[in-house]
């Protein structure tokens, strides 16, 4: 079976969200950076920005605000005081 | 005996009670619901965020470098005290000033240095009247309460903790607030929200060593030691607005039960008073009727 990661974004107020994916791309405070499963154990703050997922063919983004970004046994937790899904999600290629 | 006209009057104006009563039960019951929702979706961010706290901890050996960690000796105290703005919610407010009257005196007993700040219309008013000087105090918080209030206030805790010569800055700062355990039951808690106490390790928590860390340990720590005060703070904050909810709806509905009893006993002696009145009334005509027979 292929792996995956569970990206899993919370914020206080409320938002979460819990999702399947392949890939996920973050604005990382040291730059940009990207996992994919079998990440090693990771704990890295987020610049304000967007986050992109890909699951299969589709992508989504999340625009996602002063966030804390963790990454333990393919599991992708995100600690962000704000987060706005962007609803552009479109096949890739497109 | 009271006149007829007089249960009269009292039987209408317990009814307007009863009818606002009512009402206001009605309305803390949606006010509830719509807190207690408040506090749901709040619950993941706070359980993740925990669970990272308590990992992240076990792995810091050198409180020094974590100013919200480290515990000093306690030579002033902030203590925060939420109350609500409105009254009519039963012992919500008195339960939580007498426990912060307790512990202040408790306090000052051991000769620390206290400051207060204070939430809600009652406790303004309460410590007013007992004449305990307030540094800051907070109305009509709860009415539009977001998340970037919350956090400003946060912010100026802890920088009062971690700023300033030794001796002004505060040592430990205390909440007491309502919690909420059910629609019945709310009990007065003090929580310490400075020094930090680590959660416990829940089951499955993560190893520390086996983070990697970037930009450095030290920087991701201190940043996300400031979010969970933020966190507790706002969830001591939603505890208690469903608690004052809770609290209110209790006590309607009970002034709305005392509300039907009273009606009951002053139909029975509005009608008791008429069955008297129209006896009256007939030995009254007996008698006269009786008399002129009699001629």
């Amino acid at each position: 079976m292929k792996e995956t990661l569970t990206l899993e974004i919370v914020t206080p107020v409320g938002f979460s969200f819990k999702e399947e994916v392949d890939e996920v791309v973050a604005p990382g405070t040291e730059g940009q950076l990207g996992v994919l499963p079998g990440h090693t154990s990771f704990l890295t703050t987020l610049e304000p920005g967007t986050l992109v997922y890909k699951k299969g063919a589709s992508s989504g983004r999340v625009t996602v605000e002063n966030a804390y970004f963790q990454v333990v046994s393919n599991h992708v937790l995100v600690l962000a005081d704000s987060a706005e899904p962007q609803d552009d999600t479109t096949p890739e290629g497109k | 005996m009271p006149s007829l006209r007089d249960i009269r009057k009292r039987i209408t104006s317990i009814k307007s009670t009863g009818k606002i009563t009512r009402a206001m039960q009605m309305v803390s019951a949606s006010k509830l619901r719509r807190a207690q929702n408040n506090m749901l979706m709040a619950r993941p961010y706070s359980n993740s965020l925990q669970s990272l706290i308590a990992t992240l901890s076990t792995g810091v050996d050198d409180k020094e470098n974590y100013p919200l960690l480290s515990v000093r000796p306690i030579k002033r105290v902030e203590v925060l005290v939420l109350t609500s703005d409105k009254g009519l919610c039963g012992a919500f407010n008195t339960n939580i000033l007498k426990d912060a009257q307790r512990l202040l005196i408790d306090y000052k007993r051991q000769g620390t240095e206290i400051s207060l700040t204070t939430i809600g219309k009652k406790a303004k008013e309460f410590f007013h009247r007992t004449g305990t000087p307030v540094r800051k105090t907070v109305v009509d918080f709860y009415k539009t309460l977001k998340y970037k209030q919350v956090q400003d206030l946060a912010n100026e805790i802890i920088s009062s903790y971690t700023e300033g010569r030794p001796d002004d800055r505060i040592d430990e700062f205390v909440i007491v607030y309502n919690e909420f355990k059910s629609t019945l039951v709310q009990v007065v808690k003090r929580m310490r929200l400075l020094p930090i106490e680590p959660p416990d390790k829940g089951e499955g928590a993560i190893e520390h060593t086996k983070f990697l860390f970037e930009p450095s340990e030290l920087n991701i720590i201190n940043g996300i030691l400031p979010k969970y005060v933020e966190n507790l703070l706002y969830r001591s904050i939603l505890e208690s607005q469903v608690s004052e909810e809770a609290a209110r709806m209790v006590a309607m509905e009970n002034a709305t039960q005392n509300v039907k009893e009273l009606l009951e006993q002053l139909t029975l002696q509005y009608n008791k008073a008429r069955q008297a009145s129209i006896t009256n009334e007939l030995l009254d005509i007996v008698g006269g009727a009786a008399a002129i027979t009699s001629n």
